[in-house]
């Protein structure tokens, strides 16, 4: 596997972001910022703006006002095909793997995009050597390889969801969305799945929604919590567990 | 024994002929989802095109020429047209494809009439490739088959073992998904849609050198090919194929028997009971009304085709 490209400066940046549909205000003025290699969690009462939030940034919808800077580079307002060939991936809340295909061959289409070889007709030379290899480097650090072959369709769920997270690294991009990556789990499952998720996006930068304290607390080195469409806190897990803005959030301390 | 041979030979060329048309049908309806009413006009188009073509590039020049110029028109009506109403829904795109089929067979009228053009087999092409029995069997018919099968094992080895087949069947399962890896997937499925009807052009480039190349031609087929997609199942080209060989094979038998329904009346003793109008029709004349019967048969007992793992 590739390390991120290292470089100065925030992976990405929120610059007074907001998203208006119709008359009704679901973000109002958001700032936020990830640095290199930080884990950041984006948690939130139900209809707090987590998931429009989440949509502006993977570039589903354009904000009404604001600044989204992914490096260097505005992308807000971004079809999501560029949005990744700029470094920026993202898994579903619901599994999209292709059913129809070998896990290898999902994986590969995902490595074969980071080498920009969208339209080469013919699989010879060097570069798809590289890209063979490569998929089957990464699918050995998933500890796959025993599923390599096999159609996505015929795969476990959790099985589908960690090949999500292998296809969502492998197009070797500087920042990581997951969209609730244990939604449907068992509990004995997602604590598997965030140790899968550990060890898969170790030295990357994460930004990721979900629901789950568990995985939250696991995972996260940083939290936001989004209320009323604005940012109430971000800090450390310790830090939010024991803010008592953000337990007036949640209900009286109904932190789920 | 040889007219039996005949008339499956003759079925099995008129079954590949419906197959080419189909096969593009199959990766613009079957697998994008686009309800292209218009896809037998590209067709028609592709005729048209190697005719005009044809008399400075010569005719397998002219073949060329009808298969990249039909495919840019599918190109164009894609991103300038049906890409405008996709959101809408498939009933905008039948409408909007339904109101295509009758403009191009409108202005093809106006440019050529509506009577045949002089659209030959080249005199190097016209001999006898076999004979069975009394009945010579054209070479040129032989190359149509062969057309036929050269587009099935084309298209068939492009999606299965080719990158861009792997991002197509990939963009046609989870469009977000591809588009998240990277992958621009409206320029896939603009690019899938000029495939599909270039080889509809090249499937009336063929053909319309053997049938008459009229305005016609779209009718002809038109629906044919919808059946054929259906009957298959979504999205299979084996299916596809295996669909039109059928229908093929069943039309030039059904075309060949002589009997009336009253004689299938009397062997069952039946005679008294049918209407004398129905005595007198012949079984032949049913034969385009087969394909139809059997689509009915097969979305009642396999809604999903022969090969289609999708309703």
């Amino acid at each position: 596997m590739t390390a991120p490209a290292s470089g100065q400066g925030p992976v990405l940046v929120l610059e007074n972001v907001a998203k208006r549909f119709g008359p009704i205000e679901v973000l109002a003025g958001i700032n936020l910022q990830l640095n290199r290699g930080e884990k950041r969690a984006l948690i939130g009462p139900n209809g707090a703006g987590k998931s429009t939030l989440f949509n502006l940034v993977s570039g589903r919808f354009a904000p009404s006002s604001g600044v989204i800077r992914l490096g260097e580079r505005r992308i807000d307002g971004m079809p999501a095909h560029q949005l990744n060939r700029m470094g920026l991936s993202r898994s579903f809340q619901i599994t999209q793997v292709f059913g129809g295909m070998s896990l290898y061959e999902n994986i590969y289409m995902a490595v074969m995009s980071r080498y920009g070889k969208r339209w080469s007709f013919l699989r010879t030379g060097r570069v798809w050597r590289d890209i063979a290899e490569q998929t089957r480097e990464l699918i050995a650090y998933a500890q796959l390889t025993s599923l390599a072959d096999r159609q996505a369709s015929t795969l476990a769920y959790s099985e589908q969801r960690a090949l999500e997270i292998c296809m969502t690294v492998a197009t070797g991009p500087d920042l990581i969305l997951l969209d609730e990556p244990t939604s449907g789990m068992s509990r004995a499952e997602a604590a598997n799945m965030v140790a899968f998720i550990g060890r898969m996006t170790q030295g990357r930068t994460l930004l990721m929604v979900e629901h789950d304290m568990d995985v939250v607390f696991g995972l996260a080195d940083t939290i936001s919590v989004l209320s009323q469409g604005q940012i109430l806190a971000t800090g450390t897990p310790a830090a939010i567990r024991d803010d008592t803005r953000v337990q007036d959030a949640y209900l009286g301390g109904n932190v789920h | 024994m040889d007219a039996f041979l005949v008339a499956l030979l003759n079925g099995l060329v008129y079954g590949l002929l419906v197959f080419m048309v189909s096969a593009g049908l199959t990766l613009v309806f079957g697998m994008m989802g686009v309800l292209n009413f218009a896809h037998a006009s590209f067709y028609m188009l592709g005729a048209y095109a190697a005719f005009l073509s044809g008399r400075y590039v010569g005719f397998w020049g002219g073949l060329v020429v009808a298969t990249l110029a039909v495919g840019l028109v599918g190109l164009f009506s894609e991103r300038l047209l049906l890409r405008k109403v996709r959101s809408f829904g498939h009933t905008q795109e039948l409408l909007l494809t339904y109101g295509l089929f009758f403009m191009i067979e409108e202005v093809v009228k106006l440019l050529f009439g509506p009577t045949p053009v002089a659209y030959r087999v080249p005199d190097e092409l016209r001999f006898t490739a076999f004979t069975i029995g009394n009945s010579q069997f054209p070479f040129f018919r032989l190359l149509m088959g062969a057309t036929a099968l050269v587009m099935f094992f084309g298209t068939f080895a492009a999606l299965r073992f080719t990158r861009i087949g792997l991002i197509v069947r990939a963009a046609v399962e989870r469009p977000q998904m591809v588009s998240a890896l990277g992958h621009n997937v409206p320029i896939v499925f603009s690019g899938l849609f000029a495939v599909g009807s270039a080889l509809a052009g090249l499937a009336g480039a063929v053909a319309g050198m053997y049938y008459p190349t009229s305005p016609a031609m779209a009718h002809e087929l038109g629906s044919i090919v919808f059946v054929v997609v259906v009957i298959g199942g979504l999205g299979s080209l084996n299916g596809a194929l295996a669909a039109s060989l059928l229908i093929g094979v069943m039309t030039s038998f059904a075309v060949g028997i002589e009997s009336t329904f009253g004689d299938l009346f009397r062997a069952l003793g039946l005679s008294g009971l049918a209407l004398p109008g129905l005595e007198a029709v012949q079984f032949s004349s049913i034969a385009g009304v087969l394909p139809y019967a059997l689509m009915l048969f097969v979305l009642l007992w396999r809604p999903a085709g022969f090969a289609g793992n999708r309703a």
